[in-house]
């Protein structure tokens, strides 16, 4: 099928961590994505925290409303500078928190109820940008083969500490990183893999596990084989060896037939 | 056919974060007889609990500190008394070895209290310093009888004040015949528990899934500890 995704192949993939298996608390992870007429990409992950009453609402909401807000804002003209860009990821951060509150006041409870990180990006035809409340990781590979972390944790004074879309000031603590140009790759994660995809205490993306990846989806065609071999992964013993949290991997990579298509 | 496409996938090495758990126990004469030997098994119990969650293992770093009589820490890997040392007075929990201790002296918990206080916060320092992340450290307070140290009670209030700041989390936790009032004046955030007879084995039981449940833990400053009603008497929790 020719559709707006065929330039990209997207894969996202929650799982329950082996420690939420055993104590009966449900996959607080959540992750939304779309692309767009001119293949311009928008994902979301998000991460509701463990003490929050209603973390796995509030990081599904947070996940589909920031992906819409940014949508929304993506569908008349592009902005053309790096400022203009923090503005609407800013704003589209700014709705969806706001909906929260709203949702919130609807349901009689409170906000911190809702409590979740957000991690989200945008890849037009000539800029990748990443926005983060949070503990997630954003890494990009750039048009030259380079991979970066482009969004980076936000972590407290202590290990399972870190800021919240929910939290009052929390669009001050947005982290926005904008870049000229088009990444050939991105993979958004919640910090339930952060040990495994990145090298301490710089963040440095662990290129073995990024370059096969990357690699496997650019040569699997069939998207629902991915899914399945992506979600086997992450509850694997090799995998939850390290971490028994839960897990969210969204990635894109750009197709090669598609390569050829990006306008100049 | 999913498993083996994804094998060539690696990961990155790096440490485990770090939970600190000061067990600062009360080994003073009053202990002598069955309550020792109760703390003694629950300890043993403890080892294996912990050690038997593979990540809790990796990241719980215990270090016990008696006071009876004088104040003592405990080689967490070999039970026997050492130096004063944050370098070598934590190990995590994969190399714990339960120490076998006995009853005499006093009651000098302020000087506990202070020792604890100390420890922890060369640890971190050591922690900083190694570039290893860090949960907030925990003091597990237990003891049957009441501080019988001059200036205690600056022990004890240096210790709530620490807490407050975040520094660490404080459970104090008396055994029958604690003054439950004096050990409150040590943490403003934990009213004391007072621990059904000797069910020492249940309470360290509940400490080691605290510890999986803290050291696993999603981002957020508060984390759902297990119920304390195993080992809990009712009057005093909640």
């Amino acid at each position: 099928m020719v559709s707006a995704l065929a330039a990209w192949r997207v894969i996202g993939a929650s799982v329950q961590g082996s420690s939420h298996r055993v104590l009966g608390i449900p996959c607080q992870d959540a992750h939304s994505y779309r692309c767009l007429a001119d293949r311009t990409l928008v994902l979301a992950v998000t991460d509701g925290a463990g003490s929050a009453q209603k973390a796995q609402e509030g990081a599904q909401f947070a996940a589909a409303w920031t992906t819409d807000a940014l949508c929304q804002r993506l569908e008349g003209q592009h902005p053309s500078s790096p400022e203009e860009w923090e503005t609407l990821v800013r704003e589209s951060a700014q709705s969806a928190r706001t909906k929260l509150v709203q949702k919130a006041e609807e349901e009689g409870i409170d906000l911190h109820d809702f409590a979740t990180t957000l991690t989200c990006a945008v890849i037009s035809p000539f800029w990748t940008v990443t926005a983060q409340v949070g503990d997630g990781v954003g890494i990009i590979e750039l048009g030259n083969g380079e991979l970066l972390t482009a969004a980076v944790p936000q972590r407290g004074l202590y290990a399972n500490e870190t800021n919240f879309l929910t939290m009052d000031d929390a669009l001050d603590r947005l982290a926005v990183s904008c870049y000229r140009g088009q990444a050939r790759s991105m993979a958004l994660s919640s910090d339930g893999l952060l040990r495994l995809i990145v090298k301490l205490p710089q963040y440095a993306p662990e290129a073995r596990f990024f370059w096969p990846l990357f690699d496997f989806l650019r040569s699997t065609p069939d998207e629902e084989v991915i899914r399945t071999v992506m979600e086997a992964f992450l509850v694997s013993e090799r995998v939850c060896r390290r971490t028994d949290d839960d897990k969210t991997i969204l990635l894109a990579v750009m197709t090669d037939e598609a390569k050829t298509e990006v306008p100049q | 056919m999913a498993g083996n496409e994804l094998e060539q996938v690696d990961f990155a090495e790096n440490p485990e974060p770090r939970c600190a758990v000061i067990l600062l126990l009360d080994t003073s004469g009053s202990m002598a007889g069955v309550s020792i030997q109760a703390l003694n098994e629950g300890l043993k119990v403890f080892e294996r609990e912990v050690k038997a969650d593979h990540l809790a293992a990796l990241r719980a770093e215990i270090c016990p500190v008696t006071f009876g009589g004088w104040v003592s820490v405990i080689d967490p890997t070999s039970g026997n008394r050492i130096g004063y040392d944050a370098r070598i007075a934590f190990a995590t929990a994969d190399q714990f070895c339960a120490p076998t201790l006995s009853a005499n002296g006093g009651t000098p918990l302020g000087d506990g209290a202070r020792t604890a206080l100390k420890l922890l916060r060369e640890r971190k320092d050591l922690y900083k310093q190694g570039g290893l992340d860090y949960f907030r450290p925990w003091v597990l307070i237990l003891t049957d009888g009441e501080p019988t140290d001059s200036g205690w009670e600056a022990a004890a209030e240096e210790m709530a004040r620490a807490e407050e700041r975040k520094e660490m989390v404080v459970f104090p936790i008396g055994v029958e015949g604690a003054n439950l009032t004096k050990l409150a004046r040590f943490s403003r955030q934990h009213e004391p528990l007072m621990l059904k007879g000797l069910a020492y084995d249940k309470l360290f039981v509940w400490l080691s899934k605290s510890m999986t449940a803290v050291s696993n833990s999603n981002p957020g400053q508060q984390v759902p500890l297990p119920r304390v009603d195993s080992w809990a008497a009712v009057s005093t929790s909640n």
